[in-house]
Order: structure tokens, then sequence, then C-alpha cells
């Protein structure tokens, strides 16, 4: 029916990966997209600059919630640093996108966002040196 | 004889456009409606051959303009069977219910209560919120299992501290209608207020605000094939005399001096600054033209489609919200398919050039009542057919099945 909906995005979304609390994770923080009522909130336990572990609660679209579920896969074993650079693109290719409305962007993007903001906080607090990153839309 | 959406069409550009080769469904009336050559033409011809400020120009084109922006305080206070002098322009009916909220709030005391119901839209619930911090007292009344208004809690709610009763005519979510006059006489009964929020009846029904007899009326133009950015409070012109005024300026006054002035005549008196005399124009063009069609064959068109709809709602058993009966219920419908989301189901249904909405419906506490976070809308007008819910319901059947079935991991 719709090459936005696709096997891996309907996949993600009935059958999430990571999905949960970890109460000793070091960055936690949630977010909601104001416009659609999407809600997100991720859990990121660290060891040294990597992500070791990364979990996510939250209630929304499919594509929210698939990139949700997509991007804690991807994050773990990455730098905070790495995550911190990704950027839409890197959304768009994660979750097999060619492309999406202005709108549904912000779905996709949700979880991303939140979570670099959540590592931005984590680092300046505990003075690392990971500049807020160009994971802002272009 | 019936309205016949085929006769009207032509007269809305707009709905000629196609997307990825489909031809526009447009089903997102209660949030604003589409607009006819008419009310565009009003537009045009008003910029290029009337345009001036209104009130005081000593010039012929600005006693022009000031007549047909009377005239159209005219119009649209005959359409509702009210006076002109009691016809205030606005933005929307959000400005109306925030001017209300100010200057009423202004007489009303710690203790005092406004009263109004669950099944509220945002703007007639925020601006009241603000009084509750000034001692005002703010509370609903509940809802009936099948989405209409508890009379009973009405009833109990309704006591001698409550100053103002407010609600919706017509639920912009449920669909409910609800009985604007019985519960006018009941809350004037106690004493109380009365503010009607007409948003979505005005522009379906035949709407008489002598027969119902409310104080005050909130509307807006673009709900009803006029332009954004202009809408109308209407209220008994003598209790718009004791009220205080909203927004101060130009306009609105008959002496200025250095720390008092006074108030011009109503509705003057609430329209400070320059007026959005083009869009008032534009809404007397809206209304001229409704007219013509008559809102009960409006009001009938609507009723039928809403009754399709809901029967071929029930019969995919695919879960809609509010009364069952038709009868009791304006043009739209907000429903969800289990397992899908609001927001997939409009996406997917703009595939095939579907137009709704989906989302909370600026009614978060009636969603947190219904248990949900958010629904997906279909909402009807004088120029959606049979066919558009067809589209329509062969689209939501394509997207259940998308969501369904149980993906494998590859």
């Amino acid at each position: 029916m719709s090459e936005m909906y696709a096997e891996n995005i309907l996949y993600h979304y009935q059958n999430p990966s990571n999905k949960g609390v970890i109460p000793e994770a070091q960055v936690k923080i949630e977010d909601t997209n104001v416009l659609c009522g999407d809600k997100v909130a991720l859990y990121a336990k660290l060891s040294g600059d990597k992500i070791e572990r990364l979990t996510f609660e939250g209630s929304g679209c499919a594509i929210s919630m698939a990139s949700a579920s997509m991007l804690t896969e991807k994050a773990v074993g990455m730098s905070v640093k790495e995550v911190v650079a990704m950027n839409q693109k890197d959304v768009m290719d994660m979750m097999g996108l060619p492309s999406l409305t202005p709108m549904r962007v912000k779905c996709a993007m949700l979880s991303l966002r939140t979570l670099q903001k959540g590592l931005v906080a984590y680092e300046s607090k505990n003075g690392g040196q990971s500049p807020p990153g160009n994971g802002s839309e272009p | 004889m019936s309205l016949k959406p085929e006769y009207v069409r032509p007269d809305f550009p707009v709905l000629d456009r196609t997307f990825g080769g489909q031809k526009l469904a447009y089903l997102d009336n209660a949030a604003t409606t589409q607009k006819p050559r008419q009310v565009i033409e009003a537009l045009v011809d008003f910029y290029s051959k009337s345009n001036a400020n209104v009130h005081r120009g000593a010039y012929q084109l600005a006693g022009e303009a000031t007549e047909l922006y009377e005239g159209a305080r005219e119009k649209v206070a005959g359409f509702i069977g009210g006076k002109p002098e009691g016809l205030v322009f606005v933005r929307g009916a959000t400005e109306a219910i925030n001017l209300v909220a100010y200057s009423l709030g202004k007489v009303l005391r710690p203790g005092d209560k406004v009263l109004t119901t669950m099944m509220e839209h945002h703007s007639n619930i925020v601006p009241w919120q603000f009084l509750e911090k000034y001692g005002v007292k703010l509370e609903y009344v509940n809802l009936t299992e099948n989405g209409e208004l508890s009379i009973e809690d009405f009833e109990s709610k309704l006591d001698e501290r409550v100053k103002l009763f407010t609600f919706t005519h017509v639920s912009n979510v449920l669909g409910t209608v609800n009985a604007a006059s019985y519960l006018t006489d009941k809350a004037h009964k106690n004493g109380s207020l009365v503010l009607l929020d007409c948003a979505q009846s005005v522009p379906h029904m035949p709407v008489s605000a002598s027969e119902i007899g409310a104080d005050f009326y909130a509307f807006s133009g673009h709900k009803m094939l006029g332009p954004m950015g202009i809408g109308c409070l209407y209220a008994k012109p003598d209790l718009l005399e004791h009220l205080d005024p909203f927004h101060g300026g130009g306009d609105m006054i008959k002496q200025v001096h250095l720390h008092e002035s006074s108030w011009n005549d109503v509705p003057h008196k609430f329209e400070a600054g320059t007026p959005n005399v083009a869009d008032a124009v534009g809404l007397g063009a809206a209304v001229d033209y409704l007219t013509r069609l008559g809102m009960s064959r409006v009001e009938d068109h609507e009723r039928k489609l809403t009754e399709y709809v809901l029967k071929r709602l029930g019969d995919e058993k695919i879960k809609y919200y509010g009364p069952s009966d038709h009868s009791k219920r304006g043009g739209l419908v907000s429903f969800n398919i289990e397992g899908a989301h609001p927001h997939d189901v409009a996406t997917l249904l703009d595939e095939r050039a579907i137009a709704v909405r989906a989302g909370h419906h600026c009614a978060q506490p009636l969603m947190e009542w219904l248990g949900v976070d958010s629904t997906t809308r279909a909402s009807f007008y004088i120029y959606n057919t049979m066919e558009e819910i067809d589209r329509l319901m062969d689209a939501l059947i394509g997207v259940r099945r998308l969501f369904s079935k149980r993906v494998r991991a590859k």
C-alpha cells in the first residue's frame, strides 16, 4: 500500500527492540512531538565514551516508534560524539526511507533529537567535550 | 430539493486539485472549509476597488469601505437572527471567547464559578483557566457513556455560584449536538449567563440567537466558507454595553484624555484599531452563499453523509466516538483503527489524496476521557459526496489490512 510503511518499519512498530527502562542509566530523557503527541523516553547506559545499552519507552505513530526501536539497535557501540553527529539523512538511511513530508520528519527524528539532547546535557554536566551536534535538521 | 454537491463543487477552485494523480477528497472541514469563487472574488474586489480605512474618512472611497464593512456586519448578524449592534468582529471563535473571559472576568469574584463541559475545544478551556488565578473556580460537566452531556451532572453542578455556563453547540470530536435551548434555559433559570461556542454549528445548521437565547455566541468565518482571520462574537447589545472593553486603541473610544477615556457605542467599543475589513466583507459573501443554499439543506446533506459513514464504519467494526444515532450528530466523525496510530492512518489516506485530521483536535481533556491519545477525524461540508465516503472507507479497509498483518523478521 505504501513505501513509507515498508516491512521493516511495520516490524519494528509491532515488535520494538529494547523497550524498557534502565534504572542505572546515566542518561534518562524524555520528550514529545507537540504536533502529533508522540512520546518517547530514552535510557542510555554509557561505558567510557561509548553507548553500552540503549532502551526506550513511548507511544506514538509507526514512524516514531520504529525509528526509536531502530535507533536503540544502531547506537549501541557508537561513541557519544558519533551519535551527536548523526543527522536526518542517517535516520532516513537507518529506516530505509527515501523521504518524508516535513510533518512526518518530526516523528522520525524525535528519538534521535531527544537522545542527542540528553547526551549533550550529560556531557556538559560531566565536563565532556562533545560539541552540540550537527544533528539538527539541515 | 436536496443539496446537490455536484452543483456547488465547480464554485470551489481548490477541489480541482489532484495529488499523485488522484482527485482531492477534502474531509477536514471542521478544521477549515474551502472557499468558493464568490468569497475569493469579494476579497479581490474589495482590495481592487474599495480599499480604504473605515469610519471617519470624509472621502467617498472611505464611505464605500465603511458601507461594505457595516453591510457585512448586518448580513452576518442577520444570518444568526441577531442585531448588528450585537455583532463584534474578531479574529475567530478563540478570540471571541477570550474577549468574554477578559471582560466578564473583571466582574467575577473569587469563589464564583465558570461551568463548562468535558467535550470542549481548548479555546473554551484555557481562557477560563486564566481566571482561576483570580480565584474563579472552573468546573466541568461530565459526559454519558454515549458521548453526550450528562444532564444529571449538569443540574447538580449548576448552583448559585455559577455565573457563566459556557459550552459547545456541536463537539468537534464527538459530533454531539448539544440541546442549546434547553441548557440555556436551565442556566438562565439559575441566574447564570450562557456562552455558546458555535464554531461547529453556525457553519452547518440553522442557528437562531433569538430562539436559543444565549448571552454570547462565538464562531469563526473560515469554518463557514469565509476567510481566515475573521470571526464573530455575538451578544445581546445591552449586555455588551455593560462589559468593559477588551483591547484599547483607536476606533473604540469617544473621548480620550490624558488619564481617562470614554468608550464608543457597541459594538465598536470592542473593535480597537483598524478592523479586518476585507475579510469581514469576504465573510459577508460566504453568508450570502450559504443563505442561497439554505442552512436546512446544508444540515440535511451533512446528516445524510454522516448517516452513511456511521453505517459503513459500523459494518466494518471500526470504532468511532460519540452518539451512534446520526440525528444527534453534526457532520463529522472521529474514529480509531486498532493497532494503527491516527497519524499513520492520516498519512496513508493522504497517499490516496484524502485529507483528514489526526491528533487530539485541541481537546486533550476529552481525549483523556475517551482513553486515547488521539483520533482520526473526517468532517464534511456542502461539497462532499457519498463517493468520497466510499473512497475513505476503501482506504481505511486498506489501512486496517496493512496494520493487522503480522510482519515477520527478515
